[in-house]
């Protein structure tokens, strides 16, 4: 009687138990090693992104401006936390410019994003053209 | 039924531990996964945001420099309507007017003045109806700053060098006249709103002024007119100054004859921080 007891006090875990635990971990592995695949997915896609970003930053150093329509805005005064207006302090007429960028996706194909910038008004008469660069 | 509660707890006291083990490891490897994904998406949410940055940055530079185009444009103050409701006019009545405070750092936010667009939507500040999509919109945040560099009181009134009889007075009077007074700094600051991106392009510029002069001589208002002094004006009765005191000038600050705007550059200090254009 003493002696089962003492076997039984050394007992370690049932064969359901590991199972269990297997099972369990299994799991965890599955989760983990999907998250891991994502990430991986993750990281060549952000590659991708960045050079294509680059290459359209660069191109958009050269691309030529498209002037817009001339639009006055006028300026209003406005509190620190900007939630209310006042009246109107003084106005600047700009040209709704943008620029076509052109560049490759990461399949190949030719791609145009447009970028929109202010430009002088094309009443000014100042050459525009890249003029907002800097 | 508290004390068998007791024994039964003191008896099972290891049972269950391994269950224990088991979700710990298990919350360890699922808190493992999520840092993994979290990062990840963090990763690819900053790529795409690289765009939105140069589209805002695009927008900020670009309205800078029309406003720099603006200052530039005018070079005397002037009342007539061709510089009516003009930023340069405005940018004149902001660095004269005592009613907008000089810029300190105890009290940002009360000495530096923000302007919106007139239509901007104050529920969504980076849309303003004028305003096409793709365009964001605009904030500019003007401060003033007294030009510490130069003693303005000793520049704005003096005395002419000679008072001799038959002295010509031609260049130093033009000496005079030409000297510019640089009172005022204005900083501007154009920030560009696009979504939730924004981007600020800060220009600092100094007010140079040529004031008219007004020449007096033991009390009496005297006018040179390129030959000889005169009392009060050009017709006036001929004045000659004697060696007793010398002429005394001042600058009419009211009277401007020249206002120029010019933008301050500083070779010696790098400005950092990403999101300052100037």
């Amino acid at each position: 009687m003493i002696r089962l007891h003492r076997i039984r006090k050394k007992s370690g875990e049932t064969l359901v138990e590991v199972i269990a635990s297997m099972f369990i971990f299994l799991i965890l592995f599955g989760i983990l090693q999907g998250a891991i695949s994502y990430s991986h997915a993750s990281m060549e896609k952000n590659k991708q992104i960045r050079a294509e970003n680059s290459e359209i930053i660069q191109n958009l150093a050269s691309a030529d401006t498209t002037a817009g329509s001339d639009q006055t805005l006028q300026f209003v005064a406005t509190t620190p936390e900007m939630d209310q207006i006042g009246n109107p302090v003084f106005s600047i007429t700009a040209n709704l410019a943008s620029k076509e960028v052109k560049y490759k996706d990461t399949k190949g194909t030719a791609q145009i994003i447009t970028f929109y910038l202010y430009d002088l008004p094309s009443s000014s008469g100042t050459e525009n053209a890249g003029g907002a660069d800097q | 039924m508290n004390w068998k509660g007791w024994q039964q707890l003191r008896q099972n006291n290891k049972n269950g531990i391994s269950m224990v083990v088991v979700i710990c490891v298990s919350a360890f490897f699922v808190a493992f996964a999520a840092a993994i994904l979290y990062t990840a998406g963090l990763l690819t949410a900053q790529s795409n945001l690289r765009l939105k940055e140069e589209r805002c940055s695009q927008l900020a530079t670009s309205a800078a420099e029309i406003l720099n185009e603006e200052l530039l444009k005018y070079d005397k103050k002037s009342d007539d309507s061709s510089q009516n409701n003009s930023f340069y006019a405005f940018a004149n009545k902001f660095l004269d007017d005592t009613q907008y405070l000089d810029y300190s750092e105890d009290y940002p936010d009360s000495s530096r003045y923000n302007f919106l667009v007139s239509d901007t939507d104050l529920d969504n500040l980076a849309r303003a109806a004028s305003l096409p999509s793709g365009y964001g919109n605009i904030r500019i945040t003007l401060s003033k700053e007294k030009n510490d560099t130069e003693n303005l009181d000793s520049v704005k009134t003096g005395e002419l060098d000679s008072a001799t009889a038959g002295t010509n007075y031609q260049t130093e009077i033009d000496r005079i006249r030409n000297t510019t007074v640089r009172d005022y700094n204005l900083i501007v600051e154009v920030t560009a709103l696009y979504d939730d991106v924004t981007y600020t392009c800060k220009t600092e510029y100094s007010r140079e002024e040529k004031y008219d002069v007004k020449f007096s001589h033991k009390g009496t208002d005297i006018v040179w007119d390129g030959a000889n002094w005169h009392k009060n004006n050009t017709s006036g009765e001929i004045y000659e100054p004697d060696a007793s005191e010398k002429i005394k000038y001042e600058f009419l600050t009211q009277t401007t004859t020249s206002c120029v705007f010019r933008e301050n550059t500083y070779t010696d200090a790098m400005q950092e921080g990403g999101s300052d254009g100037k």
